[in-house]
């Protein structure tokens, strides 16, 4: 440590970071918007850039080989598409980093020396291209990392001087920092340092084990040991970042990088010939980009098939932190064979690490609770029921704007960080927007076994678009009427208590929403969506049952013209959950409700004040857990 | 100068050029503790057998042009000398020349750069202008034995003649191979006046 004084400065600049967050004011996250790209400090040159791919390559795939050889900042490509790659385990390749500049550098040594150019003026011509290359792919911080790690070696060259890869690292994760201390929790620069170590440190120690393995077969292992083990060492490095931030667990990568990747170094160099080609004399980037298109459908449909198998990517929810100082502690200890006792402590480095994957998977299959979450989307309803059977539930999927989709930005991401893989049921209490609007990219991405509705006409663009996506995806689509039960496992008795036929008319689509009454043991939800006074006199009526339950989700977002006290005198909750956004039009919760709550000793808690709030039941009974 | 060297070792860090290990001398205790010496043998001294350790560092010294290695291995040399030859009586330490065309390339001779330690030490002066190649031979360590010959033959020249008479002239190369190129250069030396001539290289390849 001492022996390197740049890692030592490094790490207690990081420390200082990390201890003073909390006392540095973060920037207001700026609304970025994805439909325009960011250029970068030389919007010229890489616009022209961008337009000679443009030119070149067909349409969808134009924007993916920009993003692979500048990056996504440069060249913005469809959030699907992303996703997919994502899911894949290749969203490294839509960054610019390391891959792109060891290119760049490599194929501009090689020239200059073709020329016969001195070392020292091809040195600081690469290095000029390499910085310029750094510049125009939007300097994020792989790039930047790449770009100082590049100079670093560049000059080491020139110099005759020794790189090493822990100094290298630290000079450029200091010149990150010193430009914004904040990086350090930038999930870019968490991935690519832990991908560039992994390939200097881990890569090498696997291949070596893997040349082991294979030295006892008639022919020699070729290539293999050293591809599989530069796809392998990233994806171990970054597990417990791509867990921790996107609760996402992708089984395919290693196989999908092992094919893929030889792809994309061709795609890549090929992509900088005929771009820089092109800027010069169009019509030859045409010839080499029309080589590439092929090759870029290749890619794609490799994407596509490895994410379409079942279980390419799971969910899981993100294991306590102390979890993955185990895991990177184990994987060291593991692959550093130099220590004493190193057999036991293999097997114990094993054992740890096995045991830190299993508690991370655990929250998936022990779960003997029943928890009925309502998430915070704002002005909006969405539900999430998880039985103690493991079946899960979603009651609507809050609201959809024009930029800003609660099923994308809140439902997704809260499903994701409970692992949630699956949806048995997916429920449309009612088609109003605030309901239905993030309903498509939920049922997009995840599986869904069952869609109830309440089967009112409706025709808004939302509405239609969740009916064309049931269609396309083939999910099973039921009416639900009152009298009905729903299938959670058999320790919950689920019942649906409205809408009935004949509709009621005043208020139609609220009043005739589906309204669901869920009892595991001595515990019952009585979840309203946006049922008013007239449909809670119709259960009354006609519900031959008890209609008590502890905790009421407040109908219509607490407006005075739901809860009425003949409905509240039946229910008797003990709390009340209001899903509302802050400083919504409608005025929503209405002061008159809350008067009556607090007047009858019913506790509320509010997804504008509180944050997403859990109610967590064991049959005997149940926590509330909120966010703020 | 001070400044740049200190900042250049922060960017990077002084390494072991034989173990890569961190933070120590160009060449470290452990590597040193490998290399096999030799024992003086009639007329040529050479340090140790060309060999793990020191092959590698010569070939990092040379190709890589690891300068920083001239120190270490040029003590070696030193501690050599001190113990198996008598030094009082040396006039001139004369490096074996590398021709014009492949010093412009490399930047250095190698052999000089061991020289210079021993000078600094002994206080003996190197010479380096007076011996010189006129051909533009290839590399010794390519070629197969019959052809090692012909091609250092009459290579040599020795520019100022009278300054070599009746001098006692130390002889210094990084490798000892077939020993054409050392005969080539003693004889030119010897030629030109030279009293005696005593060869000391770095290195000696057993193997062929």
């Amino acid at each position: 440590m001492f022996k390197r004084p740049l890692v030592m400065i490094a790490i207690i600049y990081a420390l200082i970071i990390i201890t003073v967050r909390p006392f540095i004011p973060v920037p207001e996250k700026t609304f970025i918007n994805n439909d325009q790209p960011q250029t970068g400090p030389i919007p010229a040159l890489s616009q022209k850039f961008m337009s000679v791919i443009k030119q070149t390559t067909p349409a969808p795939y134009d924007a993916l080989l920009g993003s692979i050889v500048f990056g996504t900042s440069v060249s913005p490509l469809d959030p699907d598409l992303k996703e997919s790659y994502k899911k894949a385990g290749l969203a490294h390749l839509l960054v610019a980093s390391g891959t792109q500049v060891s290119i760049l550098i490599g194929v501009c040594l090689v020239g200059m020396r073709c020329f016969n150019v001195p070392i020292s003026l091809g040195v600081i011509f690469t290095s000029i291209v390499n910085i310029l290359f750094a510049l125009v792919s939007g300097c994020g911080a792989s790039i930047v990392r790449a770009a100082v790690m590049g100079e670093i070696t560049l000059f080491s060259l020139w110099l005759n001087k020794d790189t090493e890869m822990y100094t290298s690292l630290s000079l450029s994760a200091l010149v990150l920092m010193i430009h914004d201390p904040l990086v350090l929790f930038d999930i870019g620069f968490q991935l690519t340092f832990a991908a560039t170590w992994a390939l200097f440190y881990l890569a090498p120690k696997i291949e070596e084990k893997l040349q082991r393995l294979a030295m006892f077969q008639e022919e020699g292992p070729g290539m293999l040991p050293a591809l599989a083990s530069v796809c392998l060492a990233p994806i171990l490095a970054t597990i417990p970042i791509t867990m921790f931030n996107f609760n996402q667990f992708s089984l395919v990568a290693f196989f999908t990088n092992l094919i893929v990747l030889p792809c994309v170094e061709v795609i890549t160099v090929m992509g900088f010939i005929s771009t820089a080609i092109g800027c010069l004399f169009l019509p030859a980037a045409y010839a080499l980009n029309g080589a590439l298109y092929l090759l870029l459908i290749l890619l794609n449909e490799i994407v596509y098939t490895f994410t379409s198998l079942p279980g390419a990517c799971l969910y899981i929810a993100a294991p306590p932190f102390f979890v993955f100082v185990l895991y990177y502690a184990g994987l060291i200890y593991y692959f550093e064979g130099k220590m004493r006792l190193k057999e036991i402590g293999k097997i114990l480095a094993v054992i740890i690490t096995v045991i830190g994957l299993m508690s991370a998977l655990a929250p998936v299959f022990a779960s003997k609770q029943l928890t009925v979450s309502v998430i915070d989307v704002r002005q909006g309803d969405s539900i999430f029921i998880e039985a103690p059977s493991g079946r899960t539930m979603l009651i609507d999927a809050g609201p959809k704007y024009r930029k800003s989709d609660a099923g994308k930005r809140c439902v997704l991401p809260f499903l994701h960080s409970k692992g949630i893989n699956k949806i048995d049921i997916v429920v449309l209490t009612h088609p109003h927007d605030d309901h239905v609007g993030g309903m498509v990219s939920v049922l997009k991405d995840l599986p869904v076994g069952l869609v109830l509705d309440s089967g009112q006409a409706h025709t808004s663009r939302a509405y239609l678009n969740f009916l064309k996506t049931i269609d396309q995806k083939n999910i099973p689509y039921k009416i639900a009427r009152a009298g009905q039960a729903i299938d959670l496992g058999a320790e919950i008795k689920a019942v649906i208590l409205n809408p009935q036929e004949p509709f009621i008319e005043q208020s139609a689509l609220n009043n005739n929403s589906v309204v669901i009454r869920l009892t595991y043991g001595k515990v019952s939800f009585m979840l309203t969506g946006d049922m008013e006074k007239e449909g809670e006199q119709r259960v009354i009526s006609s519900y031959k049952g008890s209609l008590r339950a502890q905790v009421l989700k407040a109908g219509h977002h607490g407006s005075r013209t739901a809860s009425s006290q003949e409905f509240l005198n039946k229910v008797r909750p003990e709390i009340a959950l209001i899903s509302v956004g802050e400083h919504n039009q409608f005025h929503h919760p209405h002061p008159s409700t809350l008067k009556k709550f607090d007047e009858m000793g019913i506790k509320t808690f509010r997804t504008d004040r509180n944050g997403a709030i859990t109610v967590k039941c064991d049959g005997e009974k149940y926590s509330i857990e909120t966010l703020k | 100068m001070q400044f740049i060297k200190t900042v250049l070792d922060l960017v990077f860090p002084p390494r072991c050029q034989v173990c890569r290990g961190i933070g120590k001398e160009a060449l470290c205790r452990e590597c040193e503790s490998r290399i096999q010496y030799l024992q003086p043998s009639a007329f040529i001294h050479s340090v140790g057998v060309y060999e793990d350790v020191l092959k590698s560092a010569i070939l990092r010294f040379k190709f890589k042009k690891r300068t920083q290695l001239a120190e270490p291995l040029g003590m070696l040399m030193v501690r050599y000398l001190s113990r198996h030859l008598d030094t009082s009586r040396l006039d001139f330490i004369v490096p074996v020349p590398l021709h014009k065309k492949r010093l412009n390339v490399r930047g250095f001779n190698q052999s000089e750069l061991l020289a210079h330690v021993l000078t600094g030490y002994y206080k003996v002066p190197t010479v380096s202008g007076l011996l010189f190649r006129t051909k533009d031979t290839l590399p010794q360590f390519n070629l197969p034995r019959a052809e090692r010959l012909k091609n250092v033959k009459g290579a040599f020249e020795v520019k100022g003649k009278g300054l070599l008479k009746d001098r006692n002239v130390l002889l210094i190369d990084d490798i000892y191979t077939t020993g054409f190129t050392i005969s080539e250069c003693t004889r030119a030396l010897k030629d030109n006046g030279a009293r005696s001539v005593h060869v000391l290289t770095l290195s000696r390849a057993l193997k062929m």
